[in-house]
């Protein structure tokens, strides 16, 4: 039954101006027309005309249309009013006149409630379906129906009770709302980052009813009177139902409420405790969803609920990174503290493993979760001021059943604790707290020292130090894994003497662990890691790359900005990809709604901040290292050095001379000045013709840009692995900025072909003459061309950064690894192809590399020893595939016929044939390798009369 | 008296090493172009006065022994081991071609940044100085300094 509730509120507005002014909405379906109207009456009218007329259009019928201001609704409001602070009395006046009906949507909700409690989820369905026909919606029924969606998992009928919730939701008009959905989604998702969206609801403003809604889904106490009151009127511009269970829910906390709480009806409190008792804890749906930290993350949902809002209130107390948090608790926040941990009292007194269980009302050490073992660890710490003497060793153990210590902790605390640390254990683990509380580089200097020192003294390489670590705590130990990446080892500076030795050390921490652990993309990354290493000790250049992205701050950008955007927009999507390239405009996808185009433009900002950001973005390399003073540096001074040796001087004194050289020098210098103000700048408005443009401007760049697409949705939907984006991301932006990099190598070498040869026409000067201008400009033109060259150098991906070779180098690296493995094998190497034509980035060589590899290896066991290797590439027959062949030579007819008779048994048998393992022939990886669509066209030839082995394979080039 | 110059550009090195030479024979200079070789130095040896550039690289660049990292704010981790290995009183001047210095993930201006590093870091005998090819306002500081 619709809610008819009617009142005097037009009548009692005293001006006729304003009644004729409301009387033009009637009827009106048009908030535009509405909120023009109110904000005429609110600069014309009296206040209590205004007020008067705000509750005619939340409470009279006439006006039930006016998608702004409705007490009650069967949608969201098409547009809500800015944010106006409404006296409370005002608020207390309403809710007492539809008293009546507010108990009588309590009954039904808590009807709603008990029908979840008993998982009859599709008459919950039925139900909400009809209070929001009879006008009883409310964000509430909002957070319930995301409570269910959430909560579903493995339900037998789950995808029919997820498409009846969708439209409801849909029916409820979200998109009006789209921000409060999206901070629900957020919030409740487990796989987001809590601080990360704490930090940003905190950081919003409180100007707008939306945002104040929102920031009570976290702050779900107020700390003021202004907070209070803020919030009280944003709910009260939502609905009236809302209102009344925000108050009633904060009446159970605060004891400074501006209001009198006997002024509320007292039906309306009996039915509010009637709903806030029931136990949802008592239902298995609550363990539906296998991550117990879910429910700290969903308790906002069910909010109004007595054990949701307790446990909330003591858990948001604690798990926050505000460092004076102790400070900052409210008496009501003590004593629910005090109460849910009334059986602390020591280190002891804390769980040293892994639990699966929920304490809702009080803390067991018995079953208590990761986030309640964490909470109660740092009361106690500050219940022990900081001083954990005497049980250093429990802290350190603890570190593997607790979480985000290092986050939520009083940095002064574990200042205390490192000061104070005893143990070169506890040394350690404060120095990690440290760092991941305060992000300097003080404090990361401090870690990286301190690791230093530890290994120095006690250990034979850093690895040995996390496998001691390992034995007293896994968590610490995955914490090292992580932090230890090549950047980090290269500036352990008294461990690491090159910095190949950094990428050395970080695939035996990654062997290593992939091994205990049985993880096998963690072997594969320190595979593919020892195969940059074979290939680094392959190059025989300076590796000067000058360009770089700070990939720890960089991910760390992602993660902040767009992770848990690109994680709620996966969640939500209807796509998934396989192997087929979507169909993504990328010129559309800032402007386009879709989950696709939402997920393309996070990607697309993604490939901008990498460019753009001054800080650790290409835009920030470009100027410190490249642009300032050092182009000129390295292309200037030499050139005119030579002007100033004592052997040129003669011919300067020829006019003809000084003048044609003073010319060319000046276009020089205006070519390197333009490169210098024009050219080497990120693309943008300042700079329209900077080089690198941080768009997905050109047809690879699409390619790449579609590939990072697919790899992102891969990593989501098949790996359910949504933490590893931001390095998926970052490898792609690399293989992006490739593209410019190369076209600005490219120009660079046009420029100075054009600017950076002075020629001179010295006939007419006599014979010594000639020769020394002829030497002179000799000199100069060697001199700019080796400088260019160092120049060009400085625009080459830095292999640390994201991997990538030409394949001649790859052969190179394989044929000096196989030369390690089987001795004697040095063959005569023919290689006929031209370098820098084929180079390959990150997963793919590796792979190659692999085939390559078996080839080779076969080679040299079944070969001639000194016979040739040749190595063969061939893109003729088609544009994305390249056939890759090699030959090899073996010393007699014989032994071919044996080699042919080896592989043709190995190509009959079933490759699964345990006979025809790895050590063996390595064909069986080929094989599957090809069965894996790594390779393709696997196929052995012979040459009779050269007794010659022909090996090829076809790969795909398609990004 | 030992003076050590970290710099990685040749040309800034010359000019600043001309300028030394020119002003005292009297000191002994130091050169390191990147970050692993000063701090390996300064475990160990204690110059009188340090010119510091703040962009470096981790290591020497040599073939066959992979890229060095990239250290816009290299000479901060000089600073910050120098104060690990508590020698925050050594004179330092940092010589700079940016306006602006990075200190602790912000961009500072350099008197900016000169206050952040005495205040945060305790390093009290820090100047930070804009270096311009050219110019004669680094000379004349970097002078100061040597005179100090």
């Amino acid at each position: 039954m619709k809610i008819r509730s009617e009142f005097n509120s037009f009548n009692k507005i005293k001006s006729i101006k304003t009644k004729n002014a409301l009387r033009a909405v009637i009827g009106s379906r048009d908030p535009k027309q509405v909120i023009k109207t109110l904000t005429r009456i609110k600069n014309s009218c009296s206040e209590s005309d205004y007020i008067n007329s705000t509750e005619a259009l939340r409470n009279n019928f006439l006006f039930k249309d006016n998608g702004v201001l409705r007490s009650f609704i069967s949608s969201s409001p098409v547009q809500m009013l800015q944010l106006e602070v409404v006296h409370p009395k005002v608020i207390l006046s309403n809710l007492e006149r539809n008293s009546d009906i507010l108990t009588g949507v309590l009954h039904d909700y808590c009807q709603v409630l008990e029908l979840i409690k008993n998982e009859r989820l599709e008459e919950v369905c039925v139900l909400i379906n009809t209070l929001m026909d009879d006008e009883k919606y409310s964000l509430f029924l909002v957070r319930v129906l995301f409570f269910i969606k959430n909560s579903i998992d493995g339900l037998l009928d789950q995808e029919n009770i997820l498409t009846k919730i969708d439209n409801i939701l849909f029916k409820a008009k979200l998109d009006n709302i789209k921000n409060v959905e999206l901070v629900i989604k957020e919030l409740s998702n487990p796989r987001t980052d809590y601080f990360n969206i704490y930090k940003r609801v905190e950081a919003t403003n409180r100007k707008s009813a939306l945002n104040n809604i929102i920031k009570s889904f976290v702050f779900h106490i107020p700390k003021s009177v202004d907070e209070f009151e803020k919030t009280l009127s944003s709910f009260y511009s939502f609905s009236l139902i809302d209102t009344f269970l925000y108050l009633a829910s904060v009446s159970r906390s605060s004891n400074y409420l501006p209001i009198d709480k006997t002024e509320i009806n007292n039906e309306l409190i009996q039915a509010f405790n009637l709903l806030s008792n029931i136990k949802i804890s008592e239902s298995s749906i609550i363990y539906r969803n296998n991550e117990i930290e879910n429910f700290f993350r969903q308790t906002f949902l069910l909010i109004e609920l007595n054990e949701c809002f307790k446990y909330k209130t003591v858990h948001y107390a604690l798990y926050n990174r505000n460092p004076n948090k102790f400070f900052e608790l409210t008496e009501f926040e003590k004593s629910q503290i005090s109460y849910y941990f009334s059986e602390v009292h020591d280190l002891k007194d804390l769980s040293y493993k892994e639990n699966e269980n929920l304490n809702i009302d009080q803390y067991s050490s018995k079953d208590s979760s990761l986030l309640e073992n964490s909470t109660a660890l740092v009361n106690l710490i500050n219940k022990m001021n900081g001083d954990i003497s005497g049980q250093e060793e429990l802290f350190v153990k603890l570190m593997s059943s607790t979480k985000d210590i290092g986050f939520i902790c009083p940095g002064e605390y574990l200042q205390m604790i490192e000061s104070s640390a005893k143990t070169d254990e506890l040394r350690l683990v404060s120095a990690c707290l440290i760092s991941i509380a305060n992000q300097t580089d003080l404090a990361e200097h401090s870690l990286r020292r301190v690791i230093q020192e530890i290994t120095i003294k006690k250990f034979e390489s850093l690895l040995d130090l996390i496998k001691y670590i390992n034995d007293i705590s896994s968590s610490v130990t995955e914490h090292l894994i992580d932090i230890c990446d090549e950047t980090f080892i290269s500036k352990l500076f008294n461990l690491t003497d090159k910095p190949i030795a950094a990428i050395e050390e970080r695939a035996n921490i990654l062997d290593w662990y992939g091994n205990k652990y049985k993880d096998l993309s963690i072997i594969e990354r320190a595979k593919n890691l020892r195969i940059d290493v074979q290939i680094s000790k392959q190059k025989e250049t300076i590796d000067d790359a000058r360009i770089y992205v700070e990939p720890t701050k960089f991910t760390k950008w992602v993660g902040e900005h767009f992770l848990n955007k690109i994680t709620i927009q996966l969640e939500d999507s209807d796509f998934y990809f396989d192997n087929t390239t979507p169909a993504i405009d990328w010129e559309k996808v800032s402007t386009g709604f879709s989950s696709k185009d939402l997920v393309g433009s996070y990607l697309l900002s993604c490939y901008s901040e990498f460019c753009s950001n001054n800080l650790f973005g290409i835009a920030s390399y470009l100027g410190r290292r490249i642009r300032h003073g050092t182009i000129e540096g390295t292309a200037i001074a030499e050139v005119e050095s030579i002007k100033k040796q004592e052997r040129f001087k003669r011919l300067f004194l020829i006019k003809r001379f000084e003048d044609e050289f003073n010319n060319w020098f000046s276009s020089y210098e205006e070519m390197l000045e333009s490169l210098k103000t024009n050219y080497l700048h990120i693309n943008s408005r300042k700079f329209p013709d900077g080089w690198l443009h941080p768009s997905f401007n050109t047809q690879p760049k699409v390619i790449t840009a579609n590939n990072m697409f697919k790899d992102v949705c891969n990593s989501f939907f098949v790996h359910q692995y949504a933490a590893g984006i931001p390095y998926i991301i970052t490898d792609y932006c690399w293989r992006c900025v490739e593209e410019d990099l190369k076209l600005i190598r490219k120009n660079l070498g046009e420029f100075r072909s054009r600017y950076g040869t002075f020629g001179f026409d010295s006939s007419g000067l006599d014979k010594s003459d000639k020769k020394l201008a002829q030497d002179f400009c000799h000199e100069v033109n060697a001199i700019t061309t080796d400088k260019f060259r160092t120049i060009v150098s400085w625009f080459n991906k830095p292999s640390i950064a994201s991997p990538s070779a030409n394949l001649v180098l790859l052969f190179k690296a394989v044929i000096s690894e196989v030369k390690d493995r089987v001795g004697g094998f040095n063959p005569l190497l023919k290689v006929d192809i031209d370098e820098s034509r084929f180079t390959l980035s990150g997963g793919l060589y590796f792979a190659i590399y692999d085939a390559l590899n078996i080839l080779v290896f076969n080679a040299a066991k079944h070969g001639s020893e000194r016979g040739k290797v040749e190595f063969l590439v061939d893109d003729s027959f088609s544009t994305s595939s390249i056939k890759i062949s090699l030959v090899s030579q073996v010393c007699t007819s014989d032994e071919l016929e044996l080699v042919k008779a080896r592989i043709a048994r190995c190509f009959e048998k079933n490759f699964e044939d345990a006979h025809v393992v790895e050590g063996e022939s390595g064909i069986k990886k080929l094989r599957q390798m090809e069965d894996e669509g790594y390779i393709s066209d696997v196929k052995y030839e012979f040459s009779n009369v050269e007794k010659e082995v022909i090996a090829s394979f076809v790969f795909d080039v398609s990004y | 008296m030992d003076i050590l110059v970290v710099e990685d550009d040749d040309f800034k090195f010359e000019e600043i090493e001309s300028l030394i030479k020119s002003f005292s024979d009297k000191f002994h200079i130091k050169r390191y172009g990147n970050v692993f070789d000063t701090v390996r130095y300064l475990n160990n040896s204690t110059p009188d006065k340090i010119i510091l550039d703040m962009s470096l690289p981790s290591h020497p660049a040599k073939p066959g022994e992979g890229t060095p990292v990239s250290m816009p704010s290299g000479g901060i981790e000089v600073i910050l081991e120098l104060r690990y290995l508590k020698k925050i009183s050594l004179p330092i001047i940092v010589l700079t071609q940016f306006s602006h210095v990075e200190v602790e993930h912000e961009y500072c201006t350099m008197p900016e940044a000169e206050r952040k590093i005495k205040e945060l870091y305790r390093m009290d005998n820090i100047i930070i100085q804009a270096y311009e090819k050219g110019s004669q306002a680094w000379k004349d500081a970097t002078i100061d300094f040597l005179r100090d």
